[in-house]
């Protein structure tokens, strides 16, 4: 890997970084309307609004709004929030665990099911276990996410008494920190539960065909003729080569980890950054959806220069990229 | 054979005709029992005698997803859930014998707006044809199921202000039809409005919130549009994200929306939304109505020196209203809430739901056992400081803690008194130089909950610094105070620039903190009367209400506890 080449690509993420910040500041000032134009209520004169947007800086030229913006963002003071009145950094960091520890979860989950079925679907072409996984995996990914989760909660929470119905800790909380830790698991199962089944079938599909080619190849026959194990064939050989694609959608999936998952919050009553980023738009809210937007994009080019870099990691024909050419 | 089935069919008719009239008699009976009960219940309860809070602690869960509150209240999760706005919602928690059901009228109104800058909203003869296209009784049955009553008045029926017939069914698609021929329309062959020059009127847009937003907004559109375009105008649904829909409204670029907003129990906000003054862009007259005689009535009604004086310009001003016709009214949504039988002295009036203060306050277990009543908190309060904090959700906890001097009686909807025991308003000076004087005597001997004594001092502190930093949630409330002095410890004496009878309830409606805690906030934005652990400390929040903070955790729940200290628990076992 040249260091030019890695040059390049930092400078090129820089770039689009530079671009979303601008863009962020641009595309919520253009839509109609701001946080304070939205209130109906006859107590609420248009002194009052006045005073309000005097106190959200929205009175400001729009140029001296652009600078301030720009220095809250490079040096991660992102101002208060005009929904909350609170700094924007305490309400992303008060969400963030709780999201974090959901998608994460439910993606390592899903993944690893997803994967290993994928490979024993490809593995048994023609026989139940394929129709079994593609079937299941299509009708999982297929149905709306409120349907299972509510479906879900009905089942477990409802009929069984087996999860909570809500949130991510028992009212009140146990004492204690391994009671605590359990009760949090406990809350949390079902949520991650939820987004696992839904997740497993993409998994599972697109794992399923890659494997399907990969197994075809001439280097699996000449493989098995070397006579090693089916694990070593399989694991070995046709999985690392469908490794480069998996790990880049991993990869790429890393920003939803912070993003959140609107309806399961919702569905679930738990406090996460899905909730917030949406109430943000929806609310004209510009310091947290500006912060929010800013920190997903920064995630976002990190974890593609990190894909690039990891793909030269798990494939040798990118690692030496320039002789190729 | 065929006489016998047509017997058979005959009586089959019948005896459907016969279920769906029995239907219908059951669900009048059970929308009279909901509402007439709680007038009997509520002969009973005098709110000044209210002794209470009779619970250790309540607990405000945090669930925000409908489909869950239901479940939580089915699982007995949850003591109280507010605000039930689904029918479906309220048909499942009926029939559920652990929970009662309480429904009453409410603040909310729903209403069609009319440009009456464009054509042919000018007219108010086609205004009020369009008023009369639309089949409210349609709406609340389809739509709703009957859990709204279509309105006819710009004030809701709860108010104690709004005119006898704010109920009166208007739909009459003849009287519209002939309303529109006198003025010189006609009807092409496909049914359509022709205008009195000639010309077939224009498309016109009927600007409705997404479906995705607010689903039953949506489908009403749909419905008004269906109504209108019955007596020929060419009415087409656009539905829009609301920020974009209310920048339209400011600047006038519609023809007709919809749009609903919770009116407060005094009249003058039909200032705000129908005199011709506030017919700017960011204005509340949204229709851009503009009437000398209304106008000067909206006038009289804002700067009432008294009761009497604002129950006439009160009734003038809805009046001109009926007959202008701005914008078009058609229902007002009942509340609904449900409370877990499980707790006794459960006080509902025709006018408030079981999910009360006052319920919170005089609730008790029926077995003894349970101390500590969970009620629903639809929402993330999101931010505790009680200057800032704007959300029904925040004060839902706020409302808890902080009281105003004076009060709200849940049965008349008049003032009654909360921490001043008596008050007194009086015109003074004449011509230009007349203000009002508001003069409240604090009850004696009452503390904050931290067992501090409670002065007229601390009452002026309040008002003062809200007045000073020009705090927006009550700017409208202080903005014309002139002086406010306290004499001793139990008289405050408040000077209003000009007359108003609504100064009262505006000065009188602040929530009271201590002084000590007034002067200690540098920065009243900032000000987090919470801690970091979502405890508070002494700094934190002094209140005189019924209960006081605990903990709060962010998306779960906020504990708390009885005010030891509370005016109202003289008498109560501990």
């Amino acid at each position: 890997m040249r260091r030019s080449w890695l040059l390049r690509r930092i400078v090129s993420s820089l770039i689009v970084l530079a671009v979303v910040l601008v863009l962020n500041f641009i595309l919520f000032r253009i839509m109609p309307g701001d946080a304070v134009s939205t209130i109906i209520d006859p107590n609420f004169s248009p002194e009052a609004k006045a005073r309000l947007r005097q106190l959200y800086g929205l009175d400001k030229p729009i140029l001296q709004q652009f600078f301030i913006y720009i220095k809250q963002m490079l040096t991660f003071r992102f101002g208060l929030s005009f929904l909350s009145r609170r700094p924007v950094w305490d309400e992303l960091i008060s969400r963030l665990p709780s999201t974090m520890v959901l998608m994460s979860s439910s993606m390592i989950l899903s993944a690893v099911l997803g994967i290993w079925l994928g490979i024993r679907a490809a593995l048994n072409r023609g026989k139940f276990t394929e129709r079994l996984v593609l079937r299941a995996g299509a009708v999982t990914s297929s149905f709306p996410s409120f349907f299972i989760q509510l479906v879900l909660l009905m089942l477990f929470a409802r009929t069984f008494k087996i999860f909570p119905l809500r949130g991510s800790l028992s009212v009140p909380p146990p004492s204690g920190v391994i009671e605590v830790v359990a009760d949090y698991v406990w809350h949390m199962a079902l949520p991650v539960l939820s987004l696992t089944v839904m997740g497993f079938g993409g998994w599972a599909l697109y794992v399923r065909n890659l494997m399907v080619r990969a197994l075809g190849e001439d280097y699996v026959l000449m493989a098995k003729a070397r006579g090693l194990s089916e694990h070593d064939v399989v694991y070995g050989h046709a999985f690392r080569t469908i490794l480069p694609p998996i790990l880049t959608i991993l990869l790429m999936s890393v920003p939803g980890l912070v993003s959140g998952a609107v309806i399961t919050e919702s569905v679930f009553s738990l406090h996460g950054v899905g909730t917030f980023l949406l109430e943000a738009v929806s609310g004209n809210d510009y310091p947290s959806a500006g912060a929010a937007f800013y920190l997903l994009a920064l995630i976002t080019v990190t974890c593609n220069l990190l894909a690039d870099i990891v793909y030269g990691v798990v494939d040798p024909r990118v690692r030496i990229e320039g002789h190729n050419e | 054979m065929f006489p016998f089935l047509q017997k058979y069919c005959s009586y089959k008719s019948s005896y459907l005709v016969f279920r769906e009239a029995l239907f219908i008699i059951c669900g009048i009976c059970a929308l009279c029992c909901m509402l007439v009960v709680p007038c009997i219940a509520a002969a009973k309860f005098d709110p000044m005698k209210a002794r209470g809070p009779r619970i250790e602690k309540l607990c405000m869960v945090n669930i925000s997803n409908p489909d869950s509150q239901v479940l939580a209240a089915e699982n007995g999760d949850l003591d109280i859930v507010s605000d039930i706005t689904r029918p479906s919602d309220i048909d499942i928690l009926s029939h559920d014998p652990k929970l009662s059901i309480s429904l009453a009228r409410a603040f909310h109104a729903f209403f069609m707006l009319l440009n009456t800058k464009t054509e042919p909203w000018k007219d108010k003869t086609v205004r009020q044809a369009a008023a009369q296209s639309i089949d409210r009784n349609n709406i609340v049955r389809t739509i709703f199921s009957g859990y709204c009553e279509p309105i006819n008045s710009w004030l809701p029926p709860i108010s104690p202000w709004a005119l006898p017939e704010s109920t009166k069914n208007i739909y009459d698609r003849a009287a519209a039809r002939a309303k529109l021929r006198s003025r010189g329309y006609t009807w092409n062959v496909s049914g359509m409005l022709v205008a009195p020059n000639g010309k077939l009127m224009p498309k016109m847009k009927l600007l409705t919130p997404l479906a995705r937003v607010a689903p039953t907004t949506a489908e009403l559109a749909e419905q008004i549009a269906d109504s209108l375009r019955a007596v020929g105008f060419p009415v087409e649904v656009e539905p829009m994200d609301f920020s974009a829909m209310i920048a339209k409204i400011d600047r006038k670029e519609y023809s007709l929306a919809v749009m609903a907003w919770g009116m407060g129990r005094n009249p003058d906000s039909l200032y705000s939304f129908y005199h011709s003054s506030m017919s700017f862009a960011g204005g509340y007259n949204m229709t851009g109505i503009s009437d000398k005689k209304l106008d000067a009535a909206l006038t009289r009604l804002r700067f009432a020196k008294n009761r009497r004086e604002a129950k006439i310009a009160s009734i003038e001003s809805q009046r001109l209203l009926e007959d202008l016709m701005p914008s078009v009214p058609i229902y007002s949504r009942f509340s609904v809430a449900a409370v877990s039988k499980r707790w006794k002295n459960i006080i509902r009036t025709d006018k408030m739901t079981a999910d009360n203060i006052w319920t919170i306050m005089m609730a008790e277990p029926k077995d003894g056992k349970k101390k500590t009543m969970n009620m629903i908190l639809a929402d993330e309060p999101r931010n505790l400081n009680p200057f800032v904090a704007s959300s029904a959700y925040s004060w839902q906890v706020l409302g808890m803690i902080y009281e105003g001097m004076v009060d709200t009686n849940p049965i008349t909807l008049q003032d009654m008194p909360g921490i001043a025991e008596s008050w007194n308003v009086s015109t003074e000076g004449k011509g230009r130089a007349a203000h009002t004087v508001l003069r409240f005597r604090i009850k004696p001997g009452l503390k904050w909950n931290d067992g501090s004594a409670l002065n007229a001092q601390d009452i002026a502190a309040t008002i003062l610094f809200i007045k000073k930093n020009k705090i927006p949630r009550f700017f409208d409330s202080v903005k014309n105070i002139k002086a406010v002095t306290a004499w001793g410890d139990s008289k405050i004496v408040v000077t209003m620039a000009g007359t108003s009878y609504w100064y009262l309830d505006n000065v009188g409606g602040l929530p009271c903190m201590p002084e000590r805690i007034i002067k200690k906030i540098k920065d009243w934005q900032n000000w987090n009367p919470i801690d970091k652990n979502g405890k508070t400390g002494p700094s934190g929040f002094v209140g005189t209400g019924p209960f006081m903070f605990e903990e709060y955790k962010p998306g779960e729940y906020v504990m708390m506890k009885r005010n030891p200290y509370y005016r109202r628990l003289s008498g109560i076992k501990r």
